[in-house]
């Protein structure tokens, strides 16, 4: 807004007005001066002419008037050139007062005024003789007045010494040399009044051509002043108009190019103008807007009221600015946000006094403002309120920004880091590595850090050093790189970390302990181990080397290779040799047991069949029990062939057949045997084969048979000892037929019988071991 | 001349046992307590079959059995254990040392000496 400029140029039009006006003032003052001052001259200088006039006349007057005295001798013509000669007399009284140096005014004017010249004319009369006196033309007037007056002086002696006569009445020829006297002095007198004349003719017409030619360049000189006067006043005006044009242009030129729209308000007239920008960028048609301040304030919002009234008030006060963001009501009834600028201008009059402003749109501005604002809101939010402490730092190593949780994790009184150094939360001794890492960064932007999350040293304010873990990322801010860390304080993660680790490393120590205490317990069983396995050997081989005897020469004599004996010494050397038999076959159950719990029986895989191994127990067998007069029945098909221990299967077989003819008192034994088809058809086994050892012997109580197959289990103590049994055969089976991958069982009916039943699996038969069989 | 065994075991009641049935089915026996004797009564008879004790004094039958073996004049005598170590592992240790068989005890008498017999080589 040109606001500031119009101002001086009213202020400058007084001294303007003057330095046009006074010059031409001074000019005609002084011109009019000048005039007067000629007009005045002339008229003293026409007085004169008169003068001289009146004094040649009344010298003359006077002549002839004395030639008539002496003739007619006449009192009335002596008074006539009485009167006459008054008039040079006063004339000469009056410039010889004026000659004086301090002439007496009055007695000028009464000679003046004795020489007949009229009152008025005195004045100038003295001036023009004051003034003028010394000038030639004056001169020579004057000194032929003074000639005229010494002539004149002459003529009164004469006219005395005539009417001396006259009075003394003295002869006419007495009379004529005065006469002739006379008519001289007259004669004398005519060409100085002649001299006079043109001498005052000259002074006069030197007086007029002196008026006309000073009026003439008075007039010259103020229409010449004049001229010029007016042409630079011409010329201020036009460039006044150039320039008032010049700026209009400029203003309309800037209002139309210009997204502010003006506004103007004439506060003591009561009206205000709205630039058509004004009414387009609030979306009205231009000239809707009347011309009234109250058009623009309606459209104000009623909350910026206050604030723009405030506003106007401090500039038209105090001379503050006036520079306010407000919202206007558009056209559609938006608000629109507008920054709104005004200055008082101050006309050349007291009343005069405007407003001129403008608006510029800044909807956009503001909203993108606002939006930023909320966004710095949120982002300071954050910035304030994460427990992550948060540190930019230029590559000048100073703390840009450092938030609330950054002073709070190195220790720090609030705001105090933000310009500090690096160094101030930096270990001396990381200083270097840090500096190099930087400078590799921004030499070819290779991280040594991993941005994700690194954990470094820091140094606390309170001198101690503690873990954090370090986040950054780089960024520029106003084109220098900047570094934005993100840290967190991991000193108790640390602690809980090394107390992981302590009881990981205290577990691992207990472990490592225990596990070298199971290795020595481990390698004290594996010695106790080997130590009972060599026990049962050396035990075997020690109980064997007296069986040995015992069965061989008890066998020797029993069958009479020592010479005859008894019958009761057969019978009773059968009770010494089953008892070494009994004594054998427990030895050779306890060393079997023995093995088969140290996991060293070995299973052997032979081919065979079952019905041989029947045939075979059955026959070891059938004469106990022929001797108990059992039936002994064996229903086993030929063909069942199996891939497996054949002596194991035979010992099953065998100890089961034994137990049940040992524990039958009459009655039958009997053996079954069938193939039994996998239940699943899928499976690709033979099937199992089914033995049954069915006996109709004492039975089995049912308490008994739970505990019928675990070890040194003999059913019924009381009927041990009618019964010899090891107590490990049942246990011995189930052991060596789960090593085959078999099972047993039994039912049973005290009184009854018992049926055993054991399963075996049937391997399948290959071809190539059929031909090898 | 009959057949001659060689019968090693330190225990005498042992050795008589055997002697006993050896020599009622016509067999020549020669015994020996220990290894190194049993080695010197070899070379001195060279007997048609050796059974020998595994557990003895001095020098078990094992290594007794390995000097035999490792002998140029009696490497091709049969050796037989015979041996109260019925456990699988002794009789497969006594078979690796150069034994044909292995003879459990206590004896059966009723079959020992057909399985002695059993072990000698045919007649020339």
């Amino acid at each position: 807004m040109p606001t500031a400029s119009t101002a001086p140029q009213q202020r400058s039009l007084v001294p303007r007005r003057r330095s046009l006006v006074l010059p031409l003032a001074v000019l005609a003052v002084l011109v009019a001066t000048l005039g007067v001052l000629c007009i005045s001259l002339l008229s003293a200088a026409r007085a004169y002419v008169g003068g001289e006039s009146r004094w040649s006349r009344s010298q003359k007057a006077a002549a002839q008037h004395l030639l008539h005295y002496a003739e007619s001798r006449q009192p009335q013509d002596w008074a006539l050139y009485r009167a006459a000669i008054a008039v040079p007399l006063g004339d000469r009284q009056a410039r010889e007062e004026l000659d004086k140096p301090q002439p007496d005014l009055a007695r000028v004017r009464a000679g003046f005024l004795a020489g007949a010249n009229h009152p008025d004319d005195v004045p100038g009369m003295i001036r023009l003789y004051r003034w003028f006196g010394q000038m030639p033309f004056m001169q020579r007037a004057i000194a032929t007045w003074a000639a005229g007056d010494v002539e004149i002086a002459a003529l009164i002696d004469t006219a005395e010494a005539m009417h001396r006569a006259v009075e003394a009445r003295a002869d006419a020829a007495a009379l004529l040399p005065l006469r002739e006297q006379v008519r001289q002095i007259d004669a004398r007198l005519t060409p100085l009044e002649a001299e006079f004349s043109a001498t005052l003719g000259t002074a006069a017409r030197f007086a007029h051509d002196l008026l006309v030619i000073t009026v003439l360049l008075g007039a010259a000189s103020l229409a010449g002043m004049t001229a010029l006067v007016m042409q630079r006043a011409m010329r201020r005006d036009l460039n006044q108009a150039q320039a008032l044009h010049d700026s209009e242009a400029r203003f309309q030129r800037a209002m139309v190019g210009s997204s502010d729209g003006f506004w103007e308000w004439d506060i003591g007239r009561h009206r205000a103008y709205y630039s058509p920008r004004f009414e387009t960028l609030l979306g009205l048609a231009p000239g809707t807007l009347p011309p009234q301040p109250d058009a623009a304030r309606a459209l104000l919002h009623p909350d910026d009221t206050a604030a723009a009234r405030a506003a106007l008030s401090a500039h038209l006060r105090q001379g503050q600015p006036y520079d306010i963001t407000l919202r206007l009501r558009g056209a559609d009834g938006q608000w629109r946000w507008v920054r709104s600028r005004a200055q008082v201008q101050q006309g050349p009059t007291a009343d005069d006094l405007r407003l001129a402003g403008s608006i510029v749109d800044i909807t956009e501005r503001r909203q993108a403002e606002l939006a930023l604002r909320e966004s710095e809101t949120l982002f300071r939010s954050l910035w304030e309120t994460t427990n992550d402490a948060v540190l930019i730092i230029g590559l000048d190593d100073l703390v840009r920004f450092a938030n609330p949780a950054a002073h709070e994790l190195f220790g720090h009184a609030p705001g105090t880091l933000q310009g500090q150094p690096l160094t101030v939360v930096q270990p001396q001794r990381m200083r270097a590595g840090h500096v190099a890492g930087v400078a590799r960064y921004m030499r070819d932007g290779s991280r040594h850090l991993d941005w994700r999350g690194t954990e470094i040293m820091a140094l606390h304010a309170q001198g101690h050093e503690f873990p954090m873990e370090i986040r950054f990322a780089q960024f520029e801010l106003g084109g220098e790189p900047q570094f934005v860390g993100f840290l967190r304080d991991i000193t108790q993660r640390k602690q809980a970390e090394q107390a992981l680790h302590d009881a990981r490393d205290q577990l691992e120590a207990r472990v490592q302990a225990r596990t070298r205490e199971l290795s020595d317990a481990n390698r004290r069983l594996l010695e106790l181990d080997r130590l009972k396995s060599q026990f049962l050997a050396t035990m075997s081989h020690e109980l064997r080397t007296p069986l040995n005897s015992i069965l061989g020469f008890t066998g020797i004599l029993r069958r009479g290779m020592s010479g005859p004996l008894n019958a009761e010494q057969q019978r009773q050397l059968g009770f010494v040799h089953d008892s070494g038999k009994h004594l054998l076959a427990l030895i050779n159950d306890l060393l079997d047991l023995s093995r088969i719990e140290s996991g060293r029986m070995e299973v052997a895989r032979e081919r065979f069949d079952f019905a041989e191994v029947a045939a075979e127990a059955a026959a070891q067998l059938r004469p106990t029990a022929t001797g108990k007069a059992l039936v002994l029945d064996v229903d086993v098909p030929a063909g069942l062939l199996l891939l497996g221990d054949r002596r194991k299967v035979y010992q099953v077989l065998l100890n089961l057949l034994g137990n049940a003819i040992k524990f039958t008192a009459q009655g039958r034994v009997a053996v079954t045997a069938q193939v039994a088809q996998a239940a699943q058809a899928a499976q690709a086994d033979a099937g199992r084969l089914q033995v049954q050892v069915a006996d109709t012997g004492i039975g089995i109580a049912p308490e008994h048979l739970s505990v019928l197959f675990e070890a040194f289990h003999q059913v019924d103590g009381s009927l041990g000892r009618n019964h010899e049994g090891t107590g490990l055969g049942l246990y011995l089976c189930r052991k060596l037929l789960e090593l085959m991958g078999g099972d047993i069982g039994v039912s049973s009916q005290p009184g009854v019988g018992s049926t055993f039943r054991f399963s075996l699996p049937l391997e399948p038969v290959l071809p190539a071991e059929e031909t090898q069989r | 001349m009959s057949t001659h065994v060689l019968l090693v075991d330190d225990n005498e009641l042992n050795r008589h046992l055997a002697c006993f049935l050896l020599e009622e089915a016509g067999l020549r026996v020669t015994t020996a307590s220990n290894g190194p004797a049993a080695l010197a009564a070899a070379r001195a008879s060279r007997p048609d079959l050796v059974l020998m004790d595994i557990r003895m004094p001095v020098m078990d039958g094992y290594e007794a059995t390995r000097l035999l073996k490792a002998d140029p004049a009696l490497g091709d005598v049969p050796v037989a254990a015979l041996s109260a170590h019925a456990l699988p592992h002794e009789k497969a240790l006594a078979l690796q040392c150069g034994c044909i068989a292995h003879i459990e005890k206590p004896i059966d008498v009723e079959t020992f000496v057909d399985q002695v017999r059993a072990l000698l080589p045919p007649a020339p």
